[in-house]
């Protein structure tokens, strides 16, 4: 009876400290099923690929896996994918022993989504009786670069999970800036996790089996495609371009800049909340573009709004896009002159946003935007200046309009097979 | 219901736990023997409908698989 030698091994491993589930198969011993699991998944999905080094620039191995491991989450130094789905959650019960069982489970989720395996028993490998463990779709596909990145929001930190005085002092609730039109159901949440991969099947099934491992402890509160990525962390390559027509994030932080990530991105032993070193801060603002009025406006508008020049994308007065922009030749009232370090107190923040095209609205107009992300050590000295400024006086105001907004704590990264997403938080340890 | 506690008696806690949260959150509604027209429930209600409603749809689920005979 094939099920019942892995079953063995599962009883044994599976003591350290997740649900066990004696009997019939379950998702609940997914660290038992990492053998079996590994198996299935080397031949549907081409196995665990050489890894990638956070920060590098993408290996000639388009399908690549990116180690899940490491003293920081991925996904945030890592050289941008080309898609994301990211995922905002709400916690539905007051039982604080179910929601870390639900952290656990999805640690090992994404510990074999990001190897390019399939969660459980797999796609196929389970009993006919039961609904398969995973979903399927990515059956077959490579890891595609796939991140998960996890954070918790300043909502988790109430009454219910005893985690009150652990909140850190950094994880603040943004103010309300001039302009702002936010939807509720779009911002905020409990947790989130953000998906990305050069394949959006692969970003779209990470999600999909978190939620699914979710559900009945946490629940979907909103989420969000991007195509297209807008800012990259690999300066050598080609800088995209937002649904603006403009260059995006030319003057953004390396991967491989660890000095600038030391001190812009990455928490600090001495910030604060012990449990949050190594980890960094998230800002998600959904940012609709007013597309057909921005078609319209001339190009020498565009230029002005902006402060570089569309096609090459340099600083106006400058020739190339990379040369150093002269804030004098800037109009006091452009995006890069306002959003400049030099006019912010040195704020610097690292940008991994993507666009988005959502259809279009009631009006036939397309619902194109910027979901905008950015990290930092400090949104007190990141983002929150930076936005107190540009929603002042920006040109770009005129075309777009922030719709939603969401802040989060993105612990450090998870160490090994025993670690798991949240661990120094609920555990104690250093407040 | 005794094959599923024998063969997953996790899945069973799981299942005792959440009939009655569905059953409990479905009695705010009750309009005598009957309930209130669906159109009165407000959105976020609907969602913690939803929500109640997933919850046991998943480990439900599996209840098949708990109960079938071993091949």
């Amino acid at each position: 009876m094939a099920d019942d030698a892995p079953q063995q091994e599962s009883e044994t491993e599976a003591g350290t400290g997740t649900r066990t589930a004696p009997g019939g198969p379950s998702r609940r011993r997914l660290i038992g099923w990492g053998g079996a699991g590994l198996a299935l998944g080397a031949a549907a999905a081409g196995g665990t690929a050489a890894a990638v080094q956070a920060g590098e620039k993408p290996s000639g191995d388009p399908g690549a896996a990116v180690p899940f491991h490491g003293a920081h989450q991925a996904g945030i130094a890592t050289a941008v994918q080309d898609r994301m789905h990211f995922a905002a959650f709400d916690v539905t019960t007051d039982d604080r022993q179910a929601l870390v069982d639900v952290l656990k489970e999805w640690t090992r989720a994404a510990e074999h989504m990001t190897a390019g395996r399939p969660v459980g028993d797999g796609a196929v490998g389970g009993p006919l009786a039961a609904p398969p463990d995973d979903t399927g779709e990515a059956l077959g596909l490579k890891p595609s670069h796939l991140t998960l990145t996890f954070g918790v929001g300043p909502s988790l930190f109430d009454d219910r999970f005893g985690l009150k005085d652990r909140r850190p002092e950094a994880l603040i609730e943004l103010p309300a800036f001039p302009g702002d039109q936010l939807e509720e159901d779009r911002s905020h949440g409990d947790l989130c996790v953000q998906a990305c991969a050069d394949d959006p099947q692969v970003a779209v099934h990470a999600i999909r089996n978190l939620a699914r491992i979710g559900m009945g402890t946490v629940a979907m509160r909103w989420s969000q495609l991007g195509f297209g990525k807008t800012a990259s962390t690999t300066p050598k390559a080609q800088t995209p371009r937002n649904l603006m027509g403009f260059k995006d994030g030319t003057f953004n932080i390396s991967g491989d800049d660890e000095q600038a990530l030391s001190e812009h991105v990455w928490v600090g032993r001495k910030d604060g909340a012990g449990w949050m070193s190594g980890g960094s801060y998230l800002v998600a603002r959904r940012i609709r573009m007013h597309i057909e009025t921005w078609d319209r406006s001339s190009l020498r508008e565009q230029q002005q709004v902006f402060g570089r020049t569309k096609g090459e994308g340099a600083p106006l007065g400058k020739d190339q896009e990379r040369d150093p922009i002269d804030l004098k030749a800037l109009p006091p009232t452009s995006h890069a002159f306002l959003a400049h370090p030099k006019n912010n107190h040195g704020a610097r923040i690292l940008r991994r946003g993507y666009s988005f095209t959502d259809g279009t609205d009631k009006l036939g107009r397309l619902e194109a935007g910027l979901f905008f992300l950015a990290y930092q050590r400090d949104i007190r000295h990141g983002f929150l200046p930076l936005q107190q400024s540009l929603s002042r006086h920006d040109a770009l105001n005129e075309y777009i309009e922030h719709v939603s907004s969401a802040v989060f704590a993105i612990p450090p990264g998870v160490r090994d097979g025993h670690d798991w997403w949240g661990r120094g938080l609920f555990e104690g340890g250093e407040a | 219901r005794p094959v599923a506690k024998k063969n997953d008696p996790e899945l069973v806690k799981q299942l005792d736990k959440r009939f009655p949260a569905l059953f409990d959150l479905l009695k705010q509604y009750r309009d005598g023997d009957t309930f209130v027209s669906y159109d009165t429930v407000e959105e976020a209600d609907r969602k913690k409908l939803s929500d109640a409603v997933n919850a046991l749809a998943e480990p439900l689920s599996q209840l098949a698989a708990a109960v079938a005979p071993k091949a």
